[in-house]
């Protein structure tokens, strides 16, 4: 069967932000894989879910599979953190609160061998 | 912030995939929104700014703010990864959407034989150019694009989207800001019995079966140019349970008598339209009124009431996201634009109504019973506070 096609692309200009346009769609590139990874990831976590509740993984089992939402919103947004470290980085503005938190262990630290 | 599983009756599948890869753009949204937006704000308040003064040109409006911050990586990169996340919001449900448009027009079609509401098309009708020609934001076949007489599909491409785009902060019907906004005036003026309520712009009626469900012994019609969402938020208030009248109408020229409705609303709607068609369509909103009727729209808040980087934060769209009509709207006076459609000057309101959905029936009481209105740089943006921004007038 023959259905038409809702469109692909969106007409008009695509905007581009960086000199060679090229690094534009280079981050196209990046965030598709970084999207494809990121259901990679689901779905091995899926299967450790469904392991440790069944011992065994049915096909169908995986595709019904409903992650818990509040703990998988929260991993995808530390996955993101680790993602994108280097923009947040180069802003320099809000120290992560990783970095706070590895500040504090060097601190404690030094501050233990000194004492 | 994951997307909104929808919940009613023409809701789609999701395969496991589909569901991780909306996922992943709700949360690649949030990030850009959330935690990139105020890395941005400070680069700007401790690099672009200091500079542009200190070449005695600090920036005093948003356009302004644009020109200062614009050759800057940070502004680059967040640009570049929001154009690129609204492209996967739509990438990211096309294929659930097209594997199952069948369904969907069979439902519609269905739903449509035994509806207590309507849908009422116009054969030939012509398509303003500023809707038809037009991917507004960058969804691939615009609010219009149909493959024949009842086609739905881009109404369910528009719902499925949507649910990746707020991020799940408008609720399982998406319908938080007429919810909230209905809820807000019917709690501020409980003695408004409105008999006939008119929502302009409609699209599939997110917002306009919430206004059916607060006052549900009125009339509720609704009126859009595009026939596919129409017809898909037709079948959508059924199985909302709420009987709705669309019709493919222009809202600059309303097929309805003088004096025929209690509530004009609209939401998101006037910011996509020219300037010369919101004056015309105003005027009609103002004829179609009754005497101690509302005219009501949501929208972003105006320039006006914002500082210059929350102005130019707000325009991004209008530059970047196929919104050519949306800074020009956001530079206007609201009261201004009642008054010119025919208005009384004491009689334009503005509230600021916290969501529903983010804050809870108190808030929202609360709210309704406390007077000002106060918009700050959060009002309309989709953080960690939501506010929404409506203006208007009692005729
Ligand atoms: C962002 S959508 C509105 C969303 C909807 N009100 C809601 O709250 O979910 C803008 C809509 O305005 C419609 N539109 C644009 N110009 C119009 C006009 N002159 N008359 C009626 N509808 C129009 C478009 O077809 C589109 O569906």
């Amino acid at each position: 069967m023959s259905e038409p096609s809702i469109p692909r692309y969106t007409r008009g200009r695509r905007p581009h932000f960086f000199e060679d346009p090229a690094t534009d769609q280079l981050l196209g590139i990046v965030l598709a894989v970084t999207q494809e990874l990121s259901v990679l990831r689901d779905r091995v976590d899926a299967i450790h879910a469904l392991l440790d509740r069944k011992g065994v993984v049915t096909r169908e089992d995986l595709e019904n599979f409903v992650p818990d939402p509040a703990a998988s919103a929260a991993e995808r947004a530390a996955y993101l953190q680790r993602v994108f470290r280097v923009i947040r980085n180069e802003a320099g503005v809000v120290p992560s609160a990783e970095a706070e938190q590895h500040a504090a262990t060097v601190e404690k630290q030094l501050s233990t061998t000194e004492g | 912030m994951a997307t909104q599983q929808l919940r009613h009756e023409l809701a789609l599948s999701r395969t496991f995939d589909e569901a991780a890869r909306q996922d992943f753009v709700s949360a690649l949204r949030g990030f850009i929104l959330h935690d990139m937006a105020a890395d941005m704000r400070a680069v700007y308040e401790r690099d672009v700014k200091p500079q542009a003064a200190a070449a005695g040109r600090e920036p005093k409006n948003g356009s302004e703010v644009h020109a200062a911050i614009r050759e800057h990586d940070y502004f680059r990169f967040y640009s570049a990864l929001r154009v690129n996340a609204q492209e996967m919001v739509w990438d990211s449900v096309r294929d659930q959407v097209q594997r199952q448009r069948g369904q969907v027009n069979d439902e519609v079609r269905r739903r449509a034989q035994k509806a207590r509401g309507s849908v009422t098309l116009q054969p030939g009708f012509e398509v303003p150019k500023s809707v038809g020609s037009l991917d507004v934001h960058l969804m691939p076949g615009g609010y219009v694009a149909e493959a024949g007489q009842d086609d739905a599909t881009q109404g369910a491409f528009y719902d499925n989207g949507a649910a990746v785009f707020f991020m799940g902060l408008l609720g399982e019907d998406q319908g938080d800001i007429g919810r909230s906004i209905a809820r807000f005036v019917h709690r501020r003026f409980p003695d408004f019995r409105p008999a006939r309520i008119l929502d302009l712009g409609c699209t599939i009626g997110h917002n306009t079966v919430p206004w059916a469900q607060e006052y549900p012994e009125a009339e509720v019609y609704a009126i859009d140019v595009a026939a596919p969402a129409l017809r898909y938020g037709s079948a959508r208030a059924e199985a909302l349970g709420a009987p709705v009248h669309f019709r493919q109408m222009d809202a600059t020229k309303l097929d309805y008598p003088d004096e025929s409705f209690d509530v004009v609303w609209s939401s998101m709607f006037l910011h996509e339209v020219p300037l010369k068609s919101i004056r015309r369509l105003l005027k009609e909103a103002h004829r179609v009124l009754k005497k101690g009727g509302l005219m009501l729209h949501m929208e972003l808040p105006p320039n006006r009431s914002l500082s210059p980087y929350d102005g130019f934060y707000l325009d991004w769209d209008s530059w970047y996201n196929a919104e050519p009509f949306y800074k020009t709207f956001r530079d206007q006076d609201p009261r201004a634009l009642c008054t010119e459609a025919g208005f009384a000057p004491d009689k334009v309101e503005e509230f600021v109504v916290p969501s529903l959905n983010f804050y809870g029936e108190d808030a929202v009481h609360a709210a309704a019973e406390h007077r000002e209105a106060v918009v700050d740089g959060d009002t309309g943006r989709l953080a960690s506070g939501i506010s929404w921004y409506a203006f208007g007038a009692w005729k």
